[in-house]
């Protein structure tokens, strides 16, 4: 195997699989894309059922990679100051102080975001796009690590606000985690047995100097001419779909591209490969073809059909 | 095993859909229209269709609602039964025919074959909506169709058939519509299911059905089923009337064209030749080389008694007449001079054909007598001379009759046939002779045929003929009916007032009974010639009694010449205009494949009756089932049979070559992928140390190549290692690095060495053999299957 990746960052990598695998028992796939989208930059939502383990997955992940972690629950009388924070007079002083909202932290977990109101919700636009916000005229930077974890549940649509398709873009991929296999049930009530897992301390394995560093590094992954021309080709099948009303946009394909290359320098690779594009397909692309979650599946199998691979064909 | 809900209607999810009903319903009417040229009771047929076709659906309606409550979905065994069911639908026709059989009637093998298809095709139409059957119906529906347009002529069959089509294509159209409307990539193999079981059984059952039948049937007859292989007994109504008698050799032929055949046609290996032919000098049997000639079913056994049967005719004083008694003369040794071989004349053309230069018309009993007939009761066209293809042609100015739809040129040497007589094909329409073309070289003679003047025709004189070739077809439809009461007082159906004609005319209205007056009976009575009675030079009519016609019919067969008495004495009695008509008869055996030409001597000596529809064309038959039907019109069919049949010649001309050339294949079949996984992996070898900077991808072919012949081969969207490490998720882990590296990677990464290329490349090749490509799909396919 080829030994590119620098041995102290595959050393906390793999230490980050094994503490996101000890919280989430059984969904080795799941926790290896949440990774992804965590070195890529990306936002990641959450579209399952409740009680499968979202937000253990979001708190278990900023325990690891440290920095300060915010959670806000999401209803239909949440304002966008909730988020963002706001300016108060302080009688005192006589002057505004800032209160900073919980969008000040590196990691938010926005609990069934599609229950915000499209107001509140958009409130998120500048921080997930451009990772500031900006209040009464003034523009705050966040932290360079900053994360949106976002959690919708799709059965619930009473009193929902479905997110609109530009908030949607600015996810990186849309993850579902599904029911555990029976064994790994077994094994999870087994930690349930008395309080120890209840109490057990999840380690920081990464700082934020060594996500940026990674995040960085993540972004110098090598992506052959052949390699992006298989994206644009199967970002033009999107557009082209009957199934599919708008199809990739140029950030969608920017955001897919950035995802194979974290996906990539998970697999201890430095350069793209198409299978790294076709491995992280799905949760890209479930976000932006804007149909439900079984027919989703299958559009993206005839996408990805749709095209052959580059240079592994006698073509 | 799936059962298709039936969505918002109340149908039952279990019910075939309405356009494979219609595909089943027109593949079984395609068949049947086509089987009933050769059914004599049309009612019963259709009774045993129905009966048939309503099987299945009744086992569907009660054994799809238990199957849909037990919840069908689970296992295989249901669909297993179901197969068994299929195979139980195909085995019924052969009950069916047992039945029949028990009534007199059956159907040839091959229609039984064609109508076992077709009622396992129905099933899986009324099954379709279990498993595969769909798929099966499908093929198995446009095979027949397929098949059966192949074989026939008749317009309702292509009407059906072209509502098959129509339905397919819109069926395609609908799956095309389907697929680009992304609906139908499931993903699923569209490969036909295999199920080895199943076939087994149904094979035991086909065995055992046949063992029935094989018990059952009446012993001691050889039942000739009217049917389509080269090998059946009758050829009638499936003539095709636009196809010709070879390839090219009719109009191209005579118009001088250097023409290449199926048939015995060459260019001018004689024509230019006046010397007398090896034939005349020497023939093989005598003085060349030692190889026994082949003599199947010769119906002139011996060359001496032939010779002098022509010698009768061709004499002054017995041209007139014509014994049919012999004396059982012993055979003498004849002397060198006398075994002289003697070529008559030379053909080319398509065999086989008969050359007719005698007929006799009355017959008291025992001897024929050639009787003149009036011009005008001979009612036969006007000879005039015509230019064709700038040469000029003796042309028979007849209106042209419905029933002959092609034609067909044959050429003739003249060598020593010491006649006057044109020797003329059957339906006779036009000859050709080099630079003759004064008008009255031919005429009528007062028997109906053509003649030279002069007293014979000079040897050498080459003849072209053309002649029109019926289609048996047309002759059995309406169009032809034939009316028995026109000239009853007519020579052509005068017979002899014996002891035999209450007996001639008890058979004859035994055999016609039930059968519409026209060629459906003269065919009937011929094929109870055909059928009944047996071929035998030595049941000869010594003259013991006065009436050749009962000695035939007490002895159970005889010569060719009493074939043609009896025959035109029953036809006679029918009411049809007949005649006894000589000449020689040119078989496929005649055919010198060294000379590309047929020789004509006294052992093709033949005689045959000649019926009239019409009182002027006159059409030869043939009892005598020694001897071919004159052939009509061929069918794709009969022209691949021939071809068959000249493969076979040929294998048994050459066994050892043959032996070795089917072993040959049977190996290359059996072992056709390994073969080619050889050659690939030899190439591979080869490309591999000679092309080193090609080694990645010699070695992606190569596995790719394996897959393929596996029967799994790589779609282009799926990249190599998803699609190599199904069968090992481990193997070639160093080679897809490096493959990788090498097409995806940074453009100034360290290239690795030669040796570890090598390396890695052998180390794929070994892992991803073929064996193990192949076990891994049969293992998975059988899980499919189970």
């Amino acid at each position: 195997m080829i030994q590119d990746v620098t041995q102290k960052c595959q050393k906390s990598i793999a230490r980050l699989r094994e503490q996101l695998n000890a919280s989430l028992v059984g969904k080795q796939d799941v926790t290896e894309m949440v990774i992804a989208c965590l070195f890529a930059k990306g936002h990641l939502l959450l579209d399952d059922l409740p009680g499968l383990g979202k937000t253990t997955l979001a708190k278990a992940l900023a325990a690891a990679v440290g920095g300060s972690f915010a959670r806000v629950q999401c209803t239909p009388d949440l304002l966008p100051t909730d988020i963002t924070g706001f300016n108060i007079f302080n009688q005192k002083e006589q002057t505004f102080e800032f209160r900073q909202g919980p969008v000040f932290s590196s990691l938010l977990l926005t609990d069934e975001i599609n229950r915000a109101t499209p107001r509140t919700q958009s409130a998120l636009f500048e921080a997930m796009a451009e990772r500031q916000v900006t209040i009464d005229n003034t523009t705050m930077k966040l932290a360079p690590t900053f994360m949106v974890i976002a959690t919708q549940n799709p059965v619930e649509s009473h009193g929902a606000y479905p997110l609109p398709e530009a908030q949607l873009d600015r996810f990186a991929i849309k993850l579902s985690i599904g029911y555990p296999e029976s064994s790994d049930e077994v094994a999870m009530l087994g930690h349930f047995v008395g309080d120890k897992f209840e109490k057990r301390q999840i380690e920081q394995v990464l700082t934020s100097e060594e996500l940026s560093s990674i995040q960085e590094q993540v972004a110098n992954v090598e992506v052959n001419e052949a390699v992006r021309k298989y994206l644009v080709d199967l970002g033009a099948v999107t557009r082209s779909h009957q199934s599919i009303e708008l199809g990739l946009s140029p950030r969608g394909l920017i955001t897919w591209q950035r995802v194979a290359q974290a996906w990539a320098l998970l697999q201890n690779r430095l350069f793209v490969i198409p299978d790294d594009i076709q491995a992280v397909a799905l949760p890209v692309l479930k976000l932006r073809i804007g149909t439900n979650s079984e027919r989703s599946e299958e559009i993206v199998r005839e996408i990805v059909q749709s095209i052959a691979v580059p240079n592994e064909t006698n073509q | 095993m799936q059962v298709i809900e039936a969505g918002r209607s109340q149908r039952p999810g279990y019910l075939p859909s309405g356009e494979l009903l219609l595909l089943g319903l027109c593949s079984v009417a395609a068949l049947y229209l086509f089987r009933i040229s050769s059914v004599q009771y049309a009612v019963g047929m259709w009774a045993e269709c129905l009966l048939l076709l309503a099987a299945p659906v009744a086992l569907l309606f009660w054994v799809a609602p238990r199957l849909t409550e037990k919840g069908v979905g689970n296992g295989s065994g249901a669909i297993l039964w179901l197969q068994l069911g299929a195979a139980a639908s195909g085995v019924l026709v052969l009950v069916v025919q047992l039945v029949m059989l028990q009534f007199g009637s059956r159907d040839a093998y091959e229609i039984i074959s064609l109508l076992m298809m077709c009622h396992v095709g129905w099933y899986c139409v009324v099954f379709s909506k279990f498993g595969s059957f769909e798929r099966v119906a499908l093929v198995v529906s446009s095979a027949l169709v397929l098949f059966v347009c192949f074989m026939t002529n008749r317009f309702d069959v292509y009407a059906v058939s072209l509502l098959f089509a129509i339905t397919v294509l819109w069926r395609l159209l609908g799956a095309y519509w389907d697929r680009i409307n992304n609906k139908s990539l499931d993903g699923e193999s569209r490969m036909l299911p295999v199920n080895g079981v199943a076939i087994v059984s149904t094979l035991l059952l086909a065995g055992s059905a046949g063992s029935l039948v094989w018990m059952f049937a009446p012993s001691g007859e050889i039942y000739r089923g009217s049917g389509f292989s080269f090998f059946a007994g009758g050829e009638s109504g499936f003539e095709d009337e636009f196809a010709r008698s070879g390839i090219g050799d009719g109009n191209m032929l005579t118009g001088g064209a250097n023409a290449t055949t199926a048939g015995a046609v060459d260019t001018d290996n004689f024509i230019e030749d006046d010397k007398p032919s090896i034939y005349d000098t020497m023939s093989e049997k005598f003085e060349g080389p030692l190889v026994k000639k082949k003599r199947l079913n010769r119906a002139i056994a011996l060359e001496a008694r032939a010779k002098h049967m022509h010698q009768v005719i061709q004499s002054e004083q017995a041209g007139k007449s014509f014994r049919t008694t012999r004396m059982k003369a012993k055979e003498t040794e004849l002397s060198l001079e006398e075994r002289r071989t003697n070529a008559l004349f030379f053909v080319e053309g398509h065999a086989p054909i008969r050359f007719g230069v005698d007929c006799f018309q009355h017959f008291d009993g025992e001897t024929w007598t050639k009787t003149e007939v009036e011009p005008k009761q001979l009612n036969v066209p006007p000879i005039r001379v015509v230019q064709r293809w700038g040469k000029p042609f003796y042309s028979l100015q007849r209106v042209r009759k419905s029933y002959l739809s092609s034609r067909q040129a044959h050429r003739v040497k003249i060598m020593r046939i010491d006649t006057r007589v044109l020797p003329a094909t059957p339906f006779l329409s036009a000859w050709h002779i080099h630079r003759v073309e004064v008008e009255n070289m031919f005429d009528w003679n007062g028997y109906g045929l053509v003649q030279m003047s002069g007293d014979f025709i000079p040897a050498h004189t080459v003849i072209d003929l053309v002649s029109d070739v019926p289609n048996y077809h047309v002759l059995e439809s309406a169009d032809t009916k034939y009316s028995k009461t026109a000239d009853p007082e007519s020579l052509f159906l005068q017979m002899p007032d014996n002891d035999t004609r209450p007996c001639v005319e008890a058979i004859v209205s035994r055999i016609v009974e039930g059968i519409e007056p026209g060629w459906n009976q003269i065919d009937a009575i011929v094929n109870h010639f055909r059928e009944n009675y047996v071929h035998d030079v030595t049941l000869v009519d010594d003259g013991q009694s006065d009436d050749s016609v009962r000695a035939f019919l007490d002895n159970g067969g005889g010569p060719s010449y009493l074939f043609a008495t009896a025959a035109t004495q029953f036809l006679r009695s029918a009411g049809y205009r007949t005649r006894l008509a000589s000449g020689y008869v040119v078989t496929a055996d005649d055919y010198d494949r060294q000379a590309q030409q047929s020789i004509v001597t006294y052992n093709n000596a033949h005689f045959w009756p000649e019926v009239s529809l019409d009182g002027s064309l006159w059409i030869p038959l043939e009892p005598d089932p020694a001897f071919a039907i004159p052939s009509g019109t061929q069918t794709w069919w009969q022209w691949a049979s021939g071809k068959f049949g000249e493969g076979l010649l040929l294998v048994k001309r050459n066994p050892v070559r043959s032996a070795v050339a089917l072993l040959s294949l049977v190996m290359l079949t059996l072992f056709r992928k390994e073969l080619l996984v050889g050659i690939f992996g030899l190439g591979w070898r080869v490309g591999v140390n000679m092309l080193p900077g090609s080694r990645l991808k010699l070695t992606r072919k190569l596995i790719d190549a394996r897959f393929r012949t596996a029967g799994l081969a790589r779609p282009s969207f799926a990249s190599i290692r998803d699609w190599f490490s199904q069968v090992d998720a481990t193997a070639g882990a160093d080679f897809f690095s490096l493959w990788w590296k090498d097409n995806f990677g940074p453009a100034n990464s360290p290239r690795a060495s030669a040796r570890e290329v090598y390396l890695a490349c052998q180390q794929i090749e070994s892992q991803l053999s073929f064996d193990r490509i192949k076990s891994f799909v049969l293992n998975n396919e059988n899980r499919k299957l189970l």
